[in-house]
């Protein structure tokens, strides 16, 4: 079914009907066509100049108002004395942009891209002037990667402010940005972004003939693109493609020799390739001290794959391998359960769907309500299922501690496929005791081997196995000794730092 | 379709993997029954079979560079002489999954889960080596290259936690049994090697075969090191004795730590099992489809996985009826049986290369 649809995308773009139809010499048939394809009662205005026999086209929803009035009809007005014998392309507006019109096709573009259309009786052409306006949120602090210390802005849903947000922090030339439209109703603004040298051209080829062969009726959010162009690696529950809302975290990125993806109408922006270090990070690794941003990034790959196993574990230790706990924790354990009815697995299945049904109606509550949820379901229900002899405590114990390993991983989707996977490393464990474990754990290696995202593998640089950029994988070295790119990544300027140094501050690393 | 390459080092790692943890678990009774309290002996003269393995394997690599066994016993001997060969080595790998799933499935149901219907295990082992091999030997040698390095610190660290129990007395008197009994114990220890011959369908694959001799060398070198653990710790632990009668005696080791309030580490023994058998399966299944793929001529190896691994368990159950009949065929016929496909086969394929000088490529072929 996959494969099908990726072969769909790859067939040419149906060609826009009357495209080259020219606007007409006669004012009125043209405005007359235009309300025609809007509607007699929809958004778009019209304003007649009866003495110059001109007309200001625009839509009243992606205008700004207060430019439209002082910039364009205001000067109109002004000038109205020598307008009738000027031609349409010499009139000057203090607009930021004005563009020049032939086709009808163009004018609806325009007009929908928030700009406002000035015709002329009598001429083929039409003036557009960018009046594009409309509310927008400002930038304000990431809700959801908080950090303790660093920068705190995040990307808005204007695809102009998070392209400024990223050009503020990166002052060179060698920022390329390269803009597409996407989507045949949406016509979504997509950019690439890349730092020239630092990624693999071959890269931004590849994620540039990928996104320019995605066909779809429109683009609401990136994961829209992100799941069109994902490598073909077949079903995986892993993001292969990395999204973040923190404009440092893209431009780490960016420096790093990764592409990034933004798109209009949403503030998650993509970056590829992405590997696995990249997922465990949170950026305040590189914002704190190196030992413990080290200390910190060990802790979260361990905790992650608690998350995964812990569950199974002990599942299956208290299944199958008794043995292997100490014998009074055991009693202890086994008197807890005395008058639990279910097995173990059955126990763990019922807390972890409980866990995560209260996870999502606090997620789809209103703030104020949600709070409400988790005092109920982690307290009262939690303790009332205890005591009512429904699950042992113990079993509460590993639930909510794999809830909690879950929350440190600092990629939300990376997260999302441990939740999914945690309930077939229990059923396993629960046939095949330990052994199901291991199981798990080869096959999802085997997986996890096998995926890439635009070319790269998934694990590297642990497997294939890249010493230099280990620097930055299960440790955060000292950014003085972090001198090149991740190379697996990286293009043909490989260096972040310069070779040679006679600066007595960096020549410690040697 | 892409070309995969691996590095030597990882197709090496394939191979260490792959015998020592099978070996381990299965063939230590064998090498005790034979060399009794001298098995370290056997150990080191095995040595010398283990360098002539590793520079047979190499120089046929080295000579025949992208080709796989399959592919240069067919140039070496002519096309039919070579096929039937080529038969017989694959034969060989079968019989080696056959025995190693066989035991694999024996292990886990006589000593740890006595209710479980064998099936299950080997049915399990073969979803995760079928699905691993059908990625890919990039995947595979990856995978294998992780695992690895995960279970020799394992290895290590239970071998110096049974340092308590380990009397080295038990290793006296020396060479009480002869010669005769060292160099039988020797010959087992050489037929536990000869199956890394399936490196010889891997390493066509490999990005650079320069220096293949030097590396293959030590990687058999390191492989005999990594038998000292196991071979010496039964005896110490258990005596000569003791150590005879036991089907898995490494396992019983293992079992035997304690760590504090901690006891009965079985878990660990699971995972270096089933990191070992998984590597080895995989390894052998990969070199089976690959190798009658090109004995038929057929592109893509894929379509051979599934069925060759139904095959497999199928004459698993065939082999002998139960877990004692594996083992005296271990003992009394897999010596001297390995040795001659694993070892001798492949040195008259190498003499016979080095008679004929000018070997021509056989038609319709083309590197």
């Amino acid at each position: 079914m996959f494969k099908k649809n990726r072969k769909l995308t790859k067939q040419a773009p149906v060609k826009q009907e009357a495209a080259t139809e020219k606007l007409a010499y006669d004012l009125q048939t043209n405005t007359d066509e235009i309300q025609e394809q809007f509607g007699k009662k929809s958004d778009l205005a019209i304003r007649f100049f009866e003495e110059m026999k001109m007309a200001v086209v625009y839509i009243e929803s992606l205008v700004d108002n207060e430019t439209i009035q002082t910039h364009v009809i205001e000067e109109l007005n002004n000038q109205k004395a020598k307008l009738g014998a000027t031609p349409l392309k010499e009139i000057s507006l203090s607009v930021k942009k004005v563009i020049q019109i032939e086709t009808s096709q163009q004018l609806k573009e325009q007009l929908l891209q928030g700009y406002t259309v000035i015709l002329k009786d009598g001429e083929r052409i039409a003036i557009a002037a960018e009046t594009s306006g409309g509310d927008k949120r400002p930038v304000s602090e990431s809700t959801n990667e908080s950090v303790v210390r660093g920068p705190r802005d995040a990307f808005n849903e204007s695809l102009m402010t998070n392209i400024g947000l990223i050009r503020k922090r990166i002052h060179t030339e060698k920022l390329k940005i390269y803009k597409c439209k996407i989507g045949t109703l949406s016509k979504t603004a997509v950019a690439i972004l890349y730092i020239e040298g630092a990624a693999k051209d071959e890269n931004f080829q590849e994620v540039k003939s990928r996104i320019e062969k995605i066909e779809i009726d429109g683009i609401l959010e990136s994961l829209y693109v992100e799941e069109m162009i994902e490598d073909p690696n077949g079903y995986t529950p892993f993001p292969t493609i990395f999204n973040s809302e923190r404009p440092d975290r893209i431009t780490a990125g960016l420096l790093e020799g990764r592409i990034a993806i933004l798109v209009d109408g949403t503030p998650a922006a993509l970056l590829v390739p992405a590997t696995i270090g990249l997922f465990l990070t949170s950026n305040e690794d590189y914002y704190q001290r190196y030992d413990f941003g080290s200390f910190m990034k060990m802790l979260r790959a361990f905790a992650y794959l608690l998350s995964f196993v812990l569950p199974g574990f002990y599942v299956s230790i208290l299944t199958y391998h008794q043995e292997m706990i100490p014998t009074p924790l055991l009693i202890a354990l086994t008197g807890q359960r005395e008058g639990v009815p279910y097995g173990v697995a059955v126990e763990i299945v019922l807390m972890e769907l409980t866990f995560e049904i209260l996870r999502e109606a606090s997620l789809r509550l209103p703030k104020t309500i949600g709070a409400a949820v988790s005092i109920v379901g982690g307290l009262v229900l939690g303790q009332a299922a205890v005591e009512a002899g429904l699950v042992g405590q113990a079993t509460v114990i590993v639930v909510s501690f794999t809830a909690i390993c879950a929350f440190t991983t600092p990629s939300y989707n990376l997260a999302i496929a441990a939740r999914i996977l945690r309930f077939a490393v229990i059923f396993l464990c629960a046939i095949l005791g330990i052994f199901g474990l291991f199981f798990c754990l080869i096959v999802l290696f085997t997986h996890l081997n096998k995926l890439r995202s635009f070319g790269s593998p998934f694990l590297s640089p642990f497997v294939p196995y890249h010493k230099k950029s280990w620097m930055d994988f299960f440790f955060r070295h000292p950014w003085w000794s972090m001198e090149t790119r991740p190379n697996e990544i990286a293009g043909s300027n490989q260096r972040r730092m310069p070779e040679e140094s006679n600066n007595p501050h960096m020549r410690r690393r040697k | 379709m892409v070309t995969v390459k691996i590095s030597k080092i990882q197709a090496l790692m394939l191979g260490i993997s792959s015998v020592t943890v099978t070996g381990h678990l299965f063939y230590i009774p064998v090498i005790i029954y034979y060399a009794g309290r001298d098995s370290w002996i056997s150990l080191l003269l095995a040595t010398i079979p283990a360098i002539l393995i590793g520079f047979t394997i190499s120089f046929l690599a080295q000579r025949f560079k992208g080709q796989t066994l399959v592919e240069y016993s067919q140039l070496i001997l002519g096309k039919w002489a070579g096929k039937l060969l080529a038969i017989i080595f694959l034969g060989y790998f079968f019989h080696e999954i056959t025995l190693d799933i066989r035991g694999f499935g024996e292990f886990y149901t006589s000593a740890i889960t006595p209710q479980t219907p064998i099936l299950i295990y080997m049915t399990a082992i073969f979803i995760m080596a079928v699905y691993a091999v059908r990625s890919g030997l990039e995947v595979l040698a990856r995978t294998n290259q992780a695992f690895l390095l995960f279970l020799i610190p394992i290895g290590v660290l239970a071998s110096i936690l049974t340092q308590k129990d380990k009397d080295y007395k038990n290793f006296l008197p020396v060479m009480n049994n002869g010669w005769d009994s060292i160099l039988l114990g020797t010959l087992s220890i050489t037929a536990v090697y000869c199956s890394i011959f399936v490196l010889s369908m891997i390493l066509s694959d490999v990005s650079s075969a320069k220096h293949l001799k030097k590396y293959t060398v030590m990687a058999m070198v390191i492989q005999t090191a990594m038998f000292i653990g196991p071979v010496t710790g039964v005896i110490a632990v258990f005596g000569e004795e003791r150590a005879v009668g036991m089907y898995f005696p490494t396992f019983q080791l293992l079992r035997d730590i304690e760590i504090g309030t901690l006891e009965r580490l079985d878990v660990i023994g699971v995972l270096l099992w089933s990191l070992g058998s998984f590597a080895k399966v995989s390894l052998l299944l990969y070199a089976l489809a690959v190798g009658v793929a090109q004995l038929f001529k057929i592109d893509d190896y894929t379509i051979f996985v599934l069925p060759i691994a139904a095959l497999i368990v199928i004459v698993s159950f065939l082999n002998s009826e139960d877990f004692i009949g594996i083992y005296r065929f271990e003992r009394d016929i897999y010596p001297y049986y390995s040795t001659l496909v694993g070892l001798v086969l492949p040195l008259i394929l190498l003499i016979v290369s080095l008679f004929r000088k000018n070997i021509s490529p056989i038609k319709g072929e083309h590197h």
